[in-house]
C-alpha cells in the first residue's frame, strides 16, 4: 500500500500538484468574486425597498436550499444557450461556483453588517451622515473585521466544493485523482495522496485563519 | 483607493477571462472566428453543415476507460488524451477535413451533452441500448468481439469460480455503471440478486467489488483485466459471459438526435474502418500503452 502510494508519487506528482494549482486558483477566482457579487446582494437585501429585498431573500435561498451540483449542471446546459458568445465549460463551472458562493457569503457579509453595533448608526445619523456615507465611512470598516474571517472559512469551504467540479473535467485536484486511477487502476493510494493534499492545505488555510483572527482582536 | 480597487478588480477580470479561455485556448480563439464568420455566411441547415462552416468538431468523452479514452499524463492539451477511440475521433475529423477538439468529462455528463446537443458527437465506448437510441442517434457499431464474449463480471479471486452464469447471482451484491449496457444486461439477463448498486464510474464498481461492498462488476472483460493485472486480489469470473443481441452489437458513436446527415457520415467512415480491421489493430495498440502507464 505504502509501496504503491510511493510509486505512484514518484510517477505523478506533477498531476497531482497541478491539480491542487487548479483546485487553489478555482477557489480563489470564486470566493474573489463571490465576495464582490455577494456584498452587492447583502446591500440589496438590508436596502428598504421591499422588491429589492424580496428578490435577494429568493436568490439567497434558491441558491443555499439546492445542491451545488445542480446547479453546476444548470449552468453548465444553460448558460452556452442565453449568452450570444461561446463559452468554455470552464467558464460556465466557475460563474456557477461564483452565483453559488456568492449566496452564502451575502449572508456573511448580513450578518457582520447587522452585528455591529447599533450606537454606531445612531451616532453617525445624529451627526447629520447620509445612509451611503454612514455606510461606508462607519459601518462596513468595522463590520469587516467580523467578515474576514469568515471569508476564509468560505474559501476552505470552496477548497473542498471544487472538487464537484471534476464531473466537468475542470482540472482541479479531483480530476487528478480520476487521471491517475484511471490508468493506474490503483484507487487507494491515489485517493490516499489527494485526501493528504486536500487536508494539508485546508489544515494550513485554517490554522492561518484562526491566527489572523488573533491579530484583529488585538485592535478591539 | 477607490481607483486603485476598480484596477484591481479590471485586472482580476481580465484574469479570470485569460483562465477561462485557458482551459481551452483553441476554442476561445476559433469561437471569436466563427462568431465573424456566422454574420456573412448563411445559417447552417444541419449539424454536418454547420461543423464544416466551423471548422472543427467537438467529440464529448470520458477518459477514464482504457483502452478505449485514457489520459497520458506525460503530454499536453489535447494529446494527453490517448485510445482507440480517439484514433477513431481523429481519423473522421481527418475524413472530414475539419480539427478535433475533445471534451473530457464524466460518463453520465458525456451522454447528456449529447441528448442536449451541446456536443457534436459522444465517443465513448457506447453501447447500444434502447433508451440511448431513444435520446440520440446511435452510428453503426464500429467494434465487435467475434467470440461474443466482451462482457463479464469482475470478482474477487476466492468467488473466480463461483457464478458460472447469470443465475448463479442470486446473493451476491452487483455493482454497474448508470446508464450503461452493463446496467441492462443486470435488468434483462440476471433473473435474481440481493442487491444492484449503480455508479458513474466502471472503475469506482472494480473498487467496490475489491473493498468487499459488492461482489460482482458487470464490465468489459478487457477493461477487467487490465484492473485486475494492476490489483492482485480480483479476477474476471470464469464461465459467466453475458449475450449481446447481434442486431445490437456492437461499440457505437452518440450523436444529437434528428442529425441524420452526420449520422450518415459517420456511418460512412465507420464501414470503412470496420472493412479495414484498422479498429481493432488501435484497441491491440493500445491495450499495450495503457500497461506502461501503470506503476507496477
Amino acid at each position: 500500500m505504502i509501496e504503491n502510494i510511493m510509486k505512484i508519487w514518484n510517477r505523478y506528482y506533477f498531476v497531482f500538484l497541478q491539480g491542487l494549482g487548479g483546485t487553489l486558483w478555482l477557489a480563489a477566482i470564486t470566493v474573489f468574486f463571490g465576495t464582490i457579487l455577494g456584498t452587492v446582494v447583502a446591500l440589496m437585501r438590508l436596502s428598504k425597498s421591499k422588491l429589492l429585498h424580496g428578490i435577494t431573500a429568493a436568490y439567497i435561498e434558491i441558491l443555499r436550499g439546492t445542491p451545488i451540483l445542480l446547479q453546476l449542471y444548470f449552468f453548465w446546459l444553460l448558460l452556452p444557450k442565453v449568452l450570444p458568445v461561446r463559452v468554455s465549460d470552464t467558464f460556465c463551472i466557475i460563474v456557477a461556483l461564483i452565483v453559488n458562493s456568492s449566496s452564502y457569503v451575502a449572508e456573511v457579509i448580513r450578518a457582520g453588517i447587522q452585528a455591529v453595533d447599533k450606537g454606531q448608526t445612531e451616532a453617525a445619523k445624529s451627526l447629520g451622515m447620509s445612509d451611503a456615507h454612514m455606510m461606508r465611512y462607519i459601518i462596513l470598516p468595522q463590520a469587516v473585521k467580523n467578515i474576514l474571517p469568515a471569508l476564509g472559512n468560505e474559501f476552505i469551504v470552496m477548497v473542498k466544493e471544487t472538487s464537484l467540479a471534476s464531473v466537468f473535467f475542470v482540472g482541479e485536484l479531483m480530476t487528478s485523482y480520476k487521471t491517475v486511477q484511471s490508468t493506474t487502476f490503483l484507487a487507494i493510494p491515489s485517493l490516499t495522496i489527494v485526501g493528504l493534499i486536500y487536508f494539508l492545505v485546508t489544515f494550513t488555510l485554517s490554522k492561518g485563519i484562526k491566527f489572523f483572527e488573533g491579530r484583529m482582536r488585538v485592535s478591539d | 483607493m477607490k481607483k486603485r480597487s476598480i484596477a484591481i478588480l479590471a485586472a482580476a477580470m481580465t484574469a479570470l477571462c485569460l483562465g477561462a479561455c485557458g482551459g481551452s485556448t483553441t476554442a476561445g480563439s476559433t469561437a471569436a472566428g466563427s462568431a465573424a464568420g456566422d454574420t456573412t455566411a448563411a445559417k447552417p441547415a444541419n449539424r454536418l453543415e454547420e461543423i464544416m462552416q466551423r471548422g472543427y468538431i467537438e467529440v464529448a468523452t470520458e477518459p477514464y476507460f482504457a483502452p478505449n479514452e485514457f489520459i497520458d499524463s506525460s503530454k499536453q492539451g489535447d494529446e494527453q488524451y490517448v485510445g482507440s477511440d480517439i484514433e477513431m475521433a481523429k481519423y473522421i475529423a481527418d475524413k472530414m477535413g475539419v480539427e478535433l477538439k475533445i471534451v473530457p468529462l464524466e460518463f453520465a455528463a458525456v451522454l447528456s451533452s449529447i441528448t442536449e446537443g451541446k456536443y457534436d458527437m459522444a465517443i465513448s465506448a457506447l453501447a447500444y441500448t434502447p433508451a440511448r437510441a431513444e435520446a440520440m442517434n446511435l452510428s453503426k457499431g464500429y467494434r465487435f468481439d467475434a467470440e461474443a464474449d466482451m462482457y463479464g463480471v469482475l470478482v474477487r479471486s476466492e468467488n473466480v469460480d463461483k457464478y458460472p452464469d447469470p443465475a448463479a447471482l442470486a446473493d451476491a451484491v452487483i455493482v454497474a455503471q448508470s446508464g450503461s449496457l452493463q446496467e441492462m444486461f443486470v435488468n434483462d439477463q440476471v433473473p435474481k440478486y440481493k442487491e444492484f448498486k449503480r455508479v458513474s464510474a466502471t472503475t469506482d464498481g472494480f473498487l467496490m467489488v475489491q473493498e468487499n461492498k459488492a461482489d460482482a462488476a458487470v464490465t468489459e472483460i478487457t477493461t477487467a483485466e487490465l484492473f485486475a493485472a494492476a490489483n492482485p486480489g480480483v479476477s474476471v469470473a470464469n464461465g459467466l459471459r453475458f449475450t449481446v443481441d447481434p442486431e445490437t452489437q456492437g461499440t457505437r458513436i452518440g450523436i444529437p438526435k434528428g442529425e441524420t446527415e452526420l449520422t450518415d457520415k459517420v456511418n460512412e467512415i465507420i464501414d470503412e474502418l470496420v472493412a479495414s480491421g484498422q479498429y481493432d489493430k488501435w484497441y491491440e495498440e493500445y491495450s499495450e500503452y495503457a500497461k506502461t502507464l501503470g506503476v507496477n
